[in-house]
C-alpha cells in the first residue's frame, strides 16, 4: 500500500538518504529509495536519469569522497499533497578526498541547496527530481 | 668526489629519503636523488627492480597512501667501508588509505624493520639494497 507524503516522513526520508549516501550503502538498497522511469537528478557535474544514470554519478562518487557528513539543515515543503511533494533542501555536506598520487587529502566542506520533487511509493517516499540549485562552499574547503 | 659514509651522513640520507616519501616527491627526483641503478627492493609485496621496478612500486604505494608520516627511530650501521654500507632501520610508518567505494578511510600504522645497502656517491649515498624485514602493526591499525 502507498503510504502517503506528510510533513514528517518527507524530514525523516531526507535524513535517511544522506545517512545512506554517508554509509556509501549499496546501490541496490539506495534504489529503493528513487523511482527509476521518470528519475531526473540534475548535479552540477550533469544530469543522470533513470536508475543506469544515477549508478554511474554514484560509482563515481563514492570512490571519490570518503569520511562524509551531511547535516540536514532544512526540509521545507513547497507544495504537498499525500502522493507527491516538492521541497526545498538545505545540507551541510562534509567529506574528504584524495586525488591521484597527490601526498596529502583534501577536506571537502559545502552548504548545498537542493529541490526535490518526491512521490509517495510503497515503501515510503521516493525521489523523482533532484535538483542541486547552489553549492556555497565552507571556507578552506578544497574545489570540486 | 665520493662522500665518506659516516654515521651522520647516513642518518641524514635516511631523514632525507622519508621526507621523500612523506612528500610524495615527483618520482624522477626521487630516482635521482636517492637510488642506485642496481637497486633491489625486497618488499612484503614482491621484489622491484632497478629504476623500472622502483617506478613501478612508487607508482602504486603514492597513489594508495596519503597523509604518511615517517618517524625514524634507528639508522645503525651494521658494516661500513669506504665505499658500501650496510645498515639496520627502524621507522615508524603512519598514513591514511582509500580503497575502491569504501565510506570511512582507514589509518594504518607500523614500525618498520629494514635493512639497507648503500653506496657512496659523487652527489652523496645511493640505495642498492632495501629489504623489509618485518612490519609490525600499531594498534587498531588497518591491514596492508
Amino acid at each position: 500500500m502507498v503510504q502517503e507524503l506528510t510533513a514528517a516522513t518527507i524530514s525523516d526520508f531526507a535524513v535517511a538518504w544522506y545517512q545512506a549516501l554517508d554509509r556509501h550503502d549499496d546501490i541496490k538498497d539506495v534504489f529503493t529509495m528513487l523511482v527509476d522511469d521518470g528519475l531526473v537528478m540534475n548535479f552540477p557535474e550533469g544530469t543522470s536519469e533513470g536508475h543506469t544514470g544515477f549508478r554511474e554519478w554514484y560509482d563515481a562518487v563514492t570512490t571519490r569522497f570518503f569520511d562524509e557528513v551531511h547535516t540536514v539543515r532544512e526540509v521545507k515543503p513547497i507544495s504537498l499533497s499525500p502522493k507527491e511533494a516538492e521541497l526545498s533542501v538545505v545540507v551541510n555536506w562534509q567529506a574528504k578526498m584524495h586525488e591521484g598520487q597527490t601526498a596529502k587529502s583534501s577536506w571537502l566542506g559545502f552548504d548545498a541547496y537542493q529541490t526535490w520533487t518526491v512521490v509517495a511509493g510503497p515503501n515510503g517516499p521516493q525521489i523523482k527530481v533532484y535538483t542541486v540549485d547552489k553549492l556555497d562552499p565552507m571556507p578552506g574547503s578544497a574545489s570540486l | 668526489m665520493v662522500q665518506e659514509l659516516t654515521s651522520v651522513a647516513l642518518t641524514e640520507f635516511a631523514t632525507d629519503w622519508y621526507a621523500a616519501l612523506d612528500r610524495h616527491d615527483d618520482v624522477d627526483d626521487v630516482l635521482a636523488r636517492f637510488i642506485d641503478e642496481r637497486l633491489v627492493l625486497n618488499l612484503p609485496e614482491g621484489t622491484f627492480l632497478g629504476e623500472a621496478g622502483f617506478r613501478e612500486w612508487y607508482d602504486a604505494v603514492t597513489a594508495r597512501f596519503f597523509d604518511e608520516k615517517h618517524t625514524l627511530r634507528e639508522v645503525r650501521p651494521i658494516s661500513t667501508s669506504a665505499t658500501e654500507a650496510e645498515v639496520s632501520v627502524v621507522v615508524n610508518w603512519q598514513f591514511t588509505m582509500h580503497d575502491g567505494h569504501q565510506a570511512a578511510s582507514a589509518w594504518g600504522g607500523f614500525d618498520a624493520y629494514q635493512t639497507w645497502t648503500v653506496v657512496g656517491g659523487k652527489n652523496g649515498p645511493r640505495m642498492t639494497v632495501y629489504t623489509a624485514d618485518k612490519l609490525d602493526p600499531m594498534p587498531g591499525s588497518a591491514s596492508i
